[in-house]
């Protein structure tokens, strides 16, 4: 209690300092004292209302995220379950709330949208897949693998409200669709469709289909956000930062083999090789040899773009059609690997990485593509656990630590796999669980 | 009235309702007491406990949950213009270490617009349609504006913004403020119908400005 006595004390000064500027002195003698007295009141007298309706509001404003009053019509409705026992049949009532979409998925996808990972964003293309993903109870590995975006059925937005939607203007070469649809007249989750196949920009702002689809990753704000200059090092350390729960120092092994550290890493930092073997190596060893799914990707002005479908521009070689920021600097160290094709490898599988990632399926041969890339990450059990604890994080306001409470992590995602990877039932099971309650 | 007790009384009322209810426990209709951090079971408790038993609703929570508990559309042109004026000052995160006055102040004036922009639909609408201010004139001066009445607005306004009824300590305190309101009002002031709107709007904003409608 002590930040709180301080706040209220803090405050208390502040607005006595504010109004004495201006009241006479019995005045401002009167407002401190009774602002001072009214710090020691005693605790609210209690009020009788019906239990159940305020474990229904409760829960619902968890789900949504809002405040809605005690007669809302869900929380009747809700409470009505709760009385019966039915908290799983109250939580499934919660997620039919509009802003349980519009704003509970919508802040948790934003967050892991860009590098800031922050909610303060307009919406964009890579939150509307979360929401239409979790809408539409489809399997949330699908925002790894899948060959799809959302945007807004036209034939449903509210009249008189405009949403641009050209493909190349308005959704791969800017936000504007997804700008437009964030304006408050317009209901997100209910508008939102599904169009199969992403397509992408190429040098010359054709539209191609994407060669490489990698579900959210290879949509326009992660792609922006990551692949924009550097040296495509971001988009790996983001996608296990983002759908791993693994900063990149996290995961850093100089024990396994450094044969795809590029050639722009110096193996004499500032003339020491040890530097290099035991901090420099650690990363590289782990970005490195994932970087090759994205060597055909860039960011061009205000869109991704990949150098497999249609011209290349001067931002890749033109034989290999890699780019060239791979490959940047390989006079610093030219014994290091150049990269010439779109193949990686796996180099998170010695026993401490291999334990904390959970790998399943091949990940042992070498692999091309964003697509295989992504596939690997999205069927680790480590995806599954990053996943229910945002989930987790987002409706209970906490922030798990997913070292010390793996355990409970593991458990709700095996949950989690066992439904389907549905995010929208896992909301409703952690809403209502114990643990959650209690904050 | 004079705007600067006006200011000065919304301002007191704020600080006052921001912190009662620290203790709050709620009876359930059979009698038992029921207090949140009895309700978990699970071993891991302890250990998942926020810092603070509270957490802050995000930027755009608090302005959506403002729409929700006034009835005030979330397209409104005035609340619009006001959220984007002051939602940089609002919190990016749940963590209640956010709280500062900047942040207490622009809430405030939030929802003084949202209040406003509520009384327009209150003022214009048939008694029975009402939601809060039923049997209240807005015609005439606030001596029309009873206790009684004064004190059903505010439980309303309670259920719908705190989801709960005023506690006895919070409606003196209420109560008090609309004592000092009348007492400096002159004669004139008094007859005058935006003596009553001006009432109402004190109390809607000190109410909907309180840390119960932006914390869970």
């Amino acid at each position: 209690m002590q930040y709180e006595q301080y706040r209220h004390w803090s405050l208390i000064c502040f607005v006595v300092y504010v109004l004495g500027e201006s009241m006479s002195k019995y005045n401002y003698i009167l407002l401190a004292t009774v602002l001072i007295s009214q710090s020691y009141t005693s605790a609210a007298h209690a009020q009788v209302l019906d239990a159940s309706q305020v474990e229904a509001k409760k829960l619902l404003e968890r789900i949504s995220s809002v405040k809605v009053p005690i007669d809302n019509p869900l929380v009747t409705q809700m409470a009505a379950r709760v009385r019966m026992g039915d908290r799983k049949g109250a939580a499934e009532l919660a997620t039919t709330h509009p802003e349980f979409l519009n704003t509970t998925v919508k802040q948790m996808a934003l967050k892991m949208s860009t590098r800031e990972e922050t909610m303060r964003l307009n919406l964009n293309d890579f939150a509307a897949a979360f929401i239409g993903v979790t809408r539409d109870n489809r399997d949330a590995r699908e925002l790894l693998t899948g060959n799809f975006y959302y945007m807004g059925d036209a034939t449903k937005i509210p009249a008189g409200v405009t949403v641009r939607s050209a493909l190349k203007e308005d959704i791969l070469d800017s936000n504007n669709h997804y700008d437009d649809l964030g304006k408050r007249e317009i209901d997100i989750g209910a508008v939102l469709m599904r169009v199969n196949g992403q397509s992408v920009l190429d040098g010359q702002k054709n539209v191609f289909p994407n060669p490489e689809p990698a579900g959210v990753i290879t949509l326009r704000a992660f792609m922006n956000a990551h692949a924009v200059a550097g040296t495509n090092r971001r988009p790996i350390e983001y996608t296990f930062r983002e759908f791993m729960c693994v900063p990149m120092d996290q995961m850093a092994d100089t024990s396994v083999t450094d044969v795809r550290i590029a050639r722009d890493i110096d193996r004499f930092p500032g003339g020491d090789h040890l530097k290099f073997l035991t901090t420099c190596k650690g990363c590289h060893t782990q970005m490195d040899s994932f970087r090759g799914a994205f060597a055909h990707w860039d960011v061009n002005g205000n869109s991704p773009t990949n150098s497999l479908v249609g011209s290349v521009s001067g931002n890749f070689d033109g034989t290999t059609k890699v780019s060239r920021k791979l490959n940047a600097n390989g006079n610093v160290f030219p014994g290091g690997y150049q990269y010439r094709d779109n193949t990686f490898f796996n180099n998170s599988r010695a026993p401490a990485n291999a334990n904390l990632f959970g790998w399943r399926g091949d990940v042992a041969s070498v692999q091309t593509g964003t697509t295989a890339f992504a596939t690997q990450i999205a069927n680790s059990t480590r995806f599954s656990q990053c996943m229910v604890k945002r989930i987790y994080d987002s409706v209970c306001r906490a922030n798990v630590n997913t070292k010390t409470h793996l355990d409970m992590l593991k458990q709700l995602a095996g949950e989690f796999e066992a439904n389907g990877y549905n995010i929208k039932k896992m909301y409703e099971s952690i809403a209502i669980s114990s643990n959650c309650q209690a904050q | 009235m004079k705007k600067k007790n006006l200011l000065y009384l919304s301002s007191f009322a704020l600080i006052l309702l921001g912190y009662q209810n620290c203790g709050q426990s709620l009876l359930t209709k059979d009698g038992g007491s029921q207090d949140s951090s009895s309700q978990a079971s699970s071993g891991y408790q302890e250990e998942f406990k926020i810092s603070s038993p509270v957490a802050l609703l995000s930027y755009e929570q608090v302005f959506k949950s403002m729409a929700s508990v006034t009835g005030v559309p979330l397209n409104n042109g005035a609340v619009n213009n006001e959220f984007n004026q002051r939602s940089g000052l609002f919190a990016a995160n749940f963590d209640v270490k956010n709280v500062n006055s900047p942040m207490l102040m622009g809430i405030a004036n939030l929802a003084s617009v949202f209040c406003n922009q509520m009384l327009n639909t209150e003022a214009s609408a048939q008694d029975a349609n009402r939601k809060f201010f039923n049997g209240v004139n807005f015609n005439a001066g606030v001596n029309s504006y009873s206790q009684s009445l004064y004190e059903s607005s505010l439980n309303k306004m309670a259920l719908s913004f705190w989801g709960r009824s005023p506690s006895s300590v919070e409606l003196n305190n209420l109560n008090a403020g609309r004592t000092e309101f009348l007492a400096d009002y002159t004669t004139a002031e008094i007859n005058n119908s935006a003596s009553t709107r001006n009432l109402a709007l004190y109390a809607c904003t000190a109410m909907l400005s309180s840390s119960d409608s932006y914390t869970f």
